[in-house]
């Protein structure tokens, strides 16, 4: 196996920003309600982009038709020009997509290193018949599998919790343990579906930190979705706003965060919030 | 916890003129708890595995000085443990591993053993041809059902499988009644396996096998992938497993497994019957997995003993039993006992036997009883 991410560029290829995903005119009809709608989005290899909007604004959507796990109504998206919405979510892991989810997701029964091992699933080759033997391809290509799993597991700080139950981690930790699974797989293009929520506020300083080493170092191109507006300014180097499923505004943070139909996306949703929940006080109070 | 900068095995600086991104662990805080102890647990696990092996090589000698005459008799009832033990391991791969709630199992256990008995007394086929033969039909049945079958989940998996077992247990009450026969006799068996002993060791070798084989599977990629296709859905197709294919898988190998079983169960009892393929058959098979332990393999010879021990238990009783007004078959009693047992499992003991066993290793260790 080879001492190197297999994902980092070459470099020479570092200089000319290369695109790694290309979403044309997407749109994700639900029924009736139209989550995404004709979203174009283009994330160059190698930076890491960011995905913000309010609650339900689409942003999963999004990250699911990039996966797999949604069919777009219409639309195209093509990762290093490859079209991705004719292969299934397990195709398109094999090509180098990596991804975590809002909810976890972990596989609770297992332990951390075996997470990590499911997470290189599409890298391995052993058959059923190999699988069944004591020693042999299988078993080689296991140990090595292992031996990598270790080194993400070191590189994360995680080490220590190798042979520990994922159920048995703390919320925090079980976070950063699903980014390593993902991370396992050596992907070349990592989505994040809300990184920071239920970190601890004193340790959303050293995400940030690491998301930008997991770029820097493994040359990883990261596309994520983040309320923290601190770890989005810190990280990101290009944002999209989504509001009600359309691309509301795109850029470099500083900039589109300061744009008016933005503030008003965010503050608007807050009033809303707002109102609504004095209006439950008040029915409380008149209940 | 101050954290040692950090050497890293992959990574490629994209710009090297970057000043290194000082390692910053999510984890500054507290030191890591215990761990499970993955090494120590592992040998202990090997050491249970290899005691029990041994003491099954050398329980015909142990019968010989406890039970004398009667040894060989009651080898033959150990035999049959040995054999449910290979059915509880096939339901539980399929069910307590790879979460497909099917109870299909029943029916390739039919099937394997009228194939046997076809093969091997009426064409005359040698018997290790005859059981190659049932094991590729199981396996060629289990693609061809498990295809439609598992593209429906949860309780329609269940019922719909549940179905291929009556189906299939009529068309082989058919064939008999067609074939004029109450029950089909193995006539041909080698002579060998009608020596209780040979028939212990073969079987015993063969359960031995199978369980090692198991061991080794769940901890390559394909069990694995079985266990995350439990845990998570999502997640194990994001990580790159292909569902429908290894659910598929997990179906054509439970199949085959229960083949195994059936023919080693018809050779047993030298004869095939269709309650093989009957909802109490399947009825058994889920009570070795669910008081066994789902998702345990010494859960699956646990669950085997147990449900192997109820109708030797009820063997000693007179058939039909007489309870005042009752005339009570004891087949219908024994399913009715699996029936009580499996309620209170689920209730009382969700994990099982095993988890009961576990907990009490752990409690004996000093490391508390919660998982
Ligand atoms: N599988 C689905 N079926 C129906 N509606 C969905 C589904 N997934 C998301 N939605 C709806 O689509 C909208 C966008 O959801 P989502 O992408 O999760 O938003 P975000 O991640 O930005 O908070 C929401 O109104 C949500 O209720
Ligand atoms: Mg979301």
């Amino acid at each position: 196996m080879s001492d190197e991410w297999q994902t980092a560029p070459q470099e020479a290829e570092a200089h000319q920003p290369r695109t790694l995903l290309e979403v044309q005119g997407l749109t994700v009809r639900f029924g009736g309600l139209v989550a995404v709608a004709d979203l174009d989005l283009r994330v160059e290899e190698g930076e890491i982009f960011a995905l913000v909007g309010p609650n339900g604004a689409g942003k999963t959507t999004v990250l699911n038709c990039i996966s797999g796990f949604v069919r777009p109504s219409s639309g195209s998206i093509r990762l290093a020009g490859q079209d991705l919405l004719a292969l299934g979510t397990e195709r398109r892991a094999a090509l180098g997509i990596g991804r975590t989810f809002q909810n976890g997701q972990l596989f609770s029964s297992m332990t951390v290193l075996e997470n990590l091992l499911v997470g290189r699933h599409s890298r391995l080759r052993a058959g059923l018949f190999q699988s069944l033997l004591p020693i042999g391809p299988a078993r080689r290509e296991e140990a090595a599998a292992r031996q990598r799993a270790r080194e993400v597991l070191a590189w994360l700080g995680l080490e220590s919790y190798a042979d520990r139950l994922v159920a048995t981690l703390p919320a925090g930790l079980q976070k950063l343990v699903g980014v390593a699974r993902a991370l396992a797989g050596e992907p070349r293009l990592l989505l994040l579906d809300e990184p920071a929520a239920g970190v601890p506020l004193r340790e959303v300083a050293a995400l940030a930190d690491q998301l930008r080493r997991w770029n820097a170092e493994l040359g990883l191109t990261l596309l994520l979705i983040e309320h923290n507006m601190e770890v989005v300014q810190a990280v990101a180097q290009r944002i999209c706003v989504l509001n009600y499923g359309r691309k509301l505004a795109e850029g470099e943070p500083a900039t589109v965060l300061r744009e008016p139909a933005v503030l008003e996306a965010y503050l608007g949703r807050e009033e809303e919030i707002d109102a609504r929940e004095e209006g439950e006080v008040s029915d409380h109070a008149a209940g | 916890m101050a954290m040692k900068r950090l050497v890293l095995p992959l990574k490629r600086s994209r710009d090297s003129q970057n000043a290194p991104i000082e390692a910053t662990p999510l984890t500054a805080s507290g030191r890591p708890e215990r761990t499970s102890g993955g090494v120590r647990h592992a040998w202990q696990r090997a050491t249970a595995s290899l005691l029990v092996l041994i003491a099954l090589v050398l329980l015909p000698s142990l019968f010989d000085l406890l039970f004398g005459d009667s040894a060989d008799f009651q080898l033959h009832r150990v035999t049959l443990i040995l054999i449910l033990a290979i059915a509880a391991l096939a339901q539980n791969l399929l069910t307590g591993y790879a979460a497909q709630p099917s109870l299909g199992n029943a029916a390739f256990f039919g099937v394997s053993a009228y194939l046997l008995a076809w093969l091997n007394s009426d064409l005359q086929q040698p018997y290790w041809l005859a059981v190659l033969i049932a094991l590729l039909a199981c396996a060629l049945l289990g693609l061809i059902v498990g295809g439609p079958a598992l593209s429906v989940s949860g309780a329609h998996l269940a019922i719909a499988t549940l179905g291929l077992v009556v189906l299939t247990g009529s068309l082989l009450t058919l064939w008999d009644t067609s074939a004029g026969r109450q029950s089909y006799e193995l006539t041909a068996l080698p002579e060998a396996l009608g020596d209780d002993r040979v028939l212990y060791y073969l079987v015993l070798t063969l359960t031995a096998l199978v369980f090692f084989g198991a061991f080794q599977l769940l901890r390559s990629r394909i069990g694995r992938a079985w266990i995350a296709l439990r845990d998570s859905e999502v997640a194990a197709a994001a990580c790159g497993v292909a569902l429908t294919r290894y659910k598929l898988l997990a179906f054509v190998v439970s199949a085959v497994l229960t083949g195994l079983a059936g023919v080693l169960y018809a050779t047993w009892g030298t004869t095939a019957t269709a309650s093989m393929s009957s909802v109490d058959q399947t009825i058994a098979f889920l009570t070795m997995i669910v008081v066994g332990g789902a998702g345990s393999l010494s859960g699956s010879l646990l669950g085997a003993l147990f449900v192997g021990l109820v109708p030797l238990l009820l063997g000693e009783l007179p058939d039909p039993l007489t309870l005042g007004p009752l005339q009570l078959p004891i087949a219908t009693l024994t399913t009715g006992i699996y029936g009580v047992l499996l309620l209170l499992a689920l209730i009382f003991f969700p994990g099982g036997l095993s988890a009961i066993f576990s907990r009490g290793g752990r409690l004996a260790q000093g490391e508390g009883g919660k998982p």
